[in-house]
């Protein structure tokens, strides 16, 4: 008997413990956290051999501590580190999401349009501004446009898998 | 007493539900995924997927209902949580609804039931090519698979049955099937090394490592256990050991897939396991090789057409040592088995309309089972030489009307028997066949988003194998293992199922299951002896086994989640000729068995996975007159798992596994006994 009390007093204390501690993240956000994820898998850069790919956030700190939650957690499995705030430097970016106003967003993408830096941007004009993906809605789902003028300009190789599911502009 | 007992079990299962609407400040109306950790919401949905992934409110975010059984998936994050996935792959499925495990032991298969019939009415299977349930199950190492998929009610149509002539014989998917699915998709670099001790001065190395070079995916793994083990036999057993039964399992394993064209892909499975020991006692060592091969190719010829080709090999080499047991401990001789089979498949899907899939095929086996005797002069003697082979062909059409998916489907069988040896001499009949035409339909009406009723039908037949026809024991005064029976006929049976599926909300599944199982002529396995362990084989006339399975699954939170069920079983033979067996219950058949889960996410990255099962009552045979009864236990286990270190380059965690917390050392049939309280500690490192 006493190991059911025993066993009933440990469950109970755990579910309470784990009550206390739960922590929400909007669906929103991971699957704009799981685009970027994937991005690095079907984007090539040059010149970048075993290094770590590294992600910048820009204007959305839930996006980039649940990108640095996933970076921590993957334990090397894919080497992508994270970088947000307003202080970055696009020529340090493989990836690099802005959201943020106009002015900041048009700023942070001229310097990033110099380098071989995915741009990303759920931005309603981001394309016409040069970006190279915008994350839309579309019926209530996330999808992502790939401008391929702005690829063109860079010396990113990105995969014809990728390419497929895009809205391609 | 028993209805307290639902009752009781249903009040413990629901208490946290009346807790979370007391106290919870989240609505548990958003989506699932949302309450996915982000490492395991990535790992979740495909690029693809992520696309499709609904956020509104609204609607359910993964909604597949587009196959007519009930099928229950469990992933790697579950056999994680498990922690017993060292040793035998039927552990996993251990709280699953409708089953019972009874692990016997760490040298021996398991034994146990699957929807009130005998564990081989549901055949197991490797990447949807048949596998033997009963020593595939202990050799090969979980760390292969992505997920095992539980099909549950009749698929006698797209799969055919196991040939094995060892164990509990062949297999049939009367019941249900349980697929273990290796990995598939892999598109990164990893690396995994395991090392623990537990009790029984048990030690455990795991190294796996997977990688992707440019069309070319492959994984490799290696898992190394030795142990002194302890007694695990009943007192003045045939099982009882003068010393720790010592064992060593190695296991090697790896698979290749090359993707030959956008369209075509080849891949290659191999499994080799060396399980070497003895059961306690100076003569009674044990020397078993199993290797496991699966070829598969997969071809998609159009956007209607695909095709898939498999081929496999499952080569078992067995070997005890005998001795003189009660008598004295002195060597008496020594048994060899070797069983070889090959199983090969070839389907063709066809899509047309609008969601509607035509399925045809044909499949074969063959087998080879061998076995002999050295005696303690070295005399060699011949025990079973045995051959068989089977063909199949099959066709099924799965239609979708609207909410309504039907599914009708046909299949020709033969299977033949060459005996060339039979417990040790020639049979007058030197050859058996049969010819079989198997039906199954199926139907899921999708009453709403989430809720889904289901029916399920099939016919399906056993042959009685050779062990069975044969038996393994040439001195019945001393020898332990199967009494012949060379009256044996084949069995046929029909499966049903109807249940439904409620997603309550988008965190917690409601599910119920009612089946009813009918074998004419079954074959079913006796204990007749347990000093010296001897069963045996008999058709019983027909039996039924019917019953209810209830489900609940609920993600409360990010952080905590629990499941529960319960399987409610009435079995009975109808045997006129044999009063004794008359109105039994099938052996091995718990009249129920419960099951609770919790799973907790605390502070400082611990998390926390508790299981209690109870085991009802059973038996361990149909003769009401020298059966002996079984069951009546909790099982309480337990799993702790804290992250010590974690970066980019990799992550460290440390494992604790509690096993039958409560010490319950019950009795298993054939003078099995739990050796009750055990603990394993871990430590986990992934780069």
């Amino acid at each position: 008997m006493i190991y059911w009390r025993t066993f009933f007093v440990w469950m109970g204390l755990t579910v309470f413990s784990s009550i206390l501690y739960a922590a929400q993240n909007p669906l929103e956000t991971k699957i704009k956290a799981a685009y970027l994820y994937n991005f690095t898998k079907f984007v090539d850069w040059p010149d970048k051999k075993g290094k770590a790919i590294q992600i910048c956030v820009t204007g959305d700190d839930s996006l980039g501590k649940l990108l640095e939650d996933l970076a921590s957690k993957q334990g090397g499995q894919e080497k992508f580190t994270v970088i947000s705030g307003s202080k970055i430097n696009p020529a340090e970016c493989q990836i690099l999401y802005l959201n943020g106003s106009n002015r900041e967003v048009d700023t942070l993408l001229n310097s990033a349009k110099e380098q071989n830096t995915l741009t990303v941007s759920d931005n309603e004009h981001f394309s016409e501004r040069g970006g190279i993906i915008t994350l839309f809605w579309d019926n209530g789902k996330i999808r992502f446009e790939i401008n391929l003028l702005a690829v063109s300009k860079t010396n990113l190789k990105i995969s014809s898998k990728l390419l497929e599911l895009a809205k391609i502009r | 007493m028993l209805l307290s007992r639902i009752t009781s079990f249903f009040v413990v299962a629901f208490y946290p539900l009346t807790l979370l609407s007391a106290q919870s400040p989240n609505p548990i109306t958003k989506g699932y995924l949302e309450l996915l950790p982000i490492d395991k919401f990535v790992d979740a949905l495909s690029l693809e997927e992520l696309s499709e992934v609904i956020v509104t409110d609204t609607k359910i975010a993964q909604s597949v209902h587009s196959v007519t059984q009930n099928i229950q998936v469990i992933d790697q994050t579950e056999f994680e949580r498990l922690g017993k996935n060292r040793r035998n792959l039927a552990e996993l499925l251990q709280y699953t609804s409708g089953q019972f495990v009874n692990i016997l032991s760490r040298n021996d298969a398991n034994w146990g039931s699957y929807a009130g019939l005998g564990a081989k009415y549901n055949t197991y299977m490797l990447d949807g090519l048949p596998m033997d349930s009963f020593v595939d199950a202990m050799s090969l190492d979980p760390w292969a698979f992505e997920r095992v998929e539980v099909q549950k009610g009749p698929a006698s149509i797209l799969y055919s049955n196991y040939m094995s002539m060892d164990f509990a014989g062949n297999e049939a998917p009367l019941a249900g099937t349980t697929n273990f699915i290796l990995k598939d998709k892999i598109d990164r670099q990893m690396s995994r090394l395991q090392l623990g001790i537990g009790s029984y001065s048990t030690q455990n190395a795991r190294a796996y490592h997977q990688d992707k070079k440019g069309d070319l995916s492959y994984f490799v793994g290696a898992n190394l256990e030795k142990s002194n083990y302890t007694q695990y036999g009943e007192a003045l057993s045939w099982l009882q050991t003068v010393n720790n039964p010592d064992y060593q399992k190695t296991k090697l394993y790896g698979k290749m897939a090359y993707d030959v064209s956008p369209n075509q892909k080849v891949s290659l499975f191999f499994h080799h396991t060396d399980h070497t020991g003895d059961t306690g006692r100076v003569y009674r060592d044990f020397d078993h090789r199993y290797e496991t091969l699966n070829l598969k190719y997969n071809a998609k010829l159009s956007d209607a057409l695909e095709l898939q080709i498999q081929g496999g090999l499952r080569d078992y080499t067995r070997q005890f040592v005998n001795d003189n047991y009660p008598i004295d401990l002195s060597y008496t001789n020594t048994d060899h088995y070797r069983q070889t089979i090959v199983p090969v498949d070839a389907t063709l899907n066809y899509k047309h309309g609008d969601g509607n899939v035509l399925t045809l095929g044909t499949d074969a086996q063959w087998n080879h089972f061998k076995s002999y005797r050295t005696d303690a002069l070295l005399a060699i003697s011949s025990q079973n030489d045995v051959k068989a082979r089977s063909n199949g062909l099959f066709l099924q059409e799965k239609v979708q009307l609207g909410e309504w998916i039907v599914r009708g489907g046909v299949r020709y069988n033969h299977i033949r028997h060459d005996y060339t040896l039979l417990g040790g001499v020639t049979p007058e009949d030197k050859e058996a066949s049969w010819f079989h035409t198997l039906w199954n339909i199926g139907a899921r009406w999708n009453m709403s988003p989430t809720f889904s009723w289901y029916a399920n039908s099939g016919t399906s037949f056993m042959t009685p194998s050779a062990k069975q026809v044969g038996g393994t024991i040439t001195n019945p005064l001393t020898d332990s293992g199967q009494l012949s029976n060379a009256s044996l006929q084949s069995e046929f049976g029909m499966g049903n199922d109807i249940g439904f599926e409620w997603h309550a909300n988008e965190h917690l599944q409601y599910g119920m299951r009612f089946f009813y199982n009918k074998i004419k002529d079954a074959i079913v396995d006796s204990v007749i002896k347990t000093s010296p362990s001897q069963s045996q084989s008999f058709n019983a006339g027909q039996t039924v086994a019917r019953g209810v399975e209830l489900d609940m699954k609920h993600r409360v939170e990010e952080t905590w989640e629990y499941f529960a069920n319960f399987t409610y079983t009435n079995t009975h033979v109808e045997e006129s000729q044999h009063s004794d067996s008359d109105g039994a219950a099938i052996p091995f058949v718990p009249n129920y068995v419960a099951n609770i889960g919790i799973t907790t996410l605390l502070p400082w990255e611990v998390t926390s996975s508790g299981y209690i099962q109870y085991v009802g009552k059973y038996y361990d045979s149909t003769s009401k007159s020298s059966r002996s009864e079984f069951g009546n236990y909790p099982l309480i286990n337990a799993k702790l798992q804290k992250n010590i270190l974690r970066n980019s380059e990799y992550s460290i965690n440390a494992l604790v596994e509690l096993n039958n917390i409560a010490d319950r050392r019950y009795v298993m049939p054939w003078g099995f006994i739990d050796p009750g309280f055990n603990a394993y500690a871990s430590v986990l490192v992934t780069f």
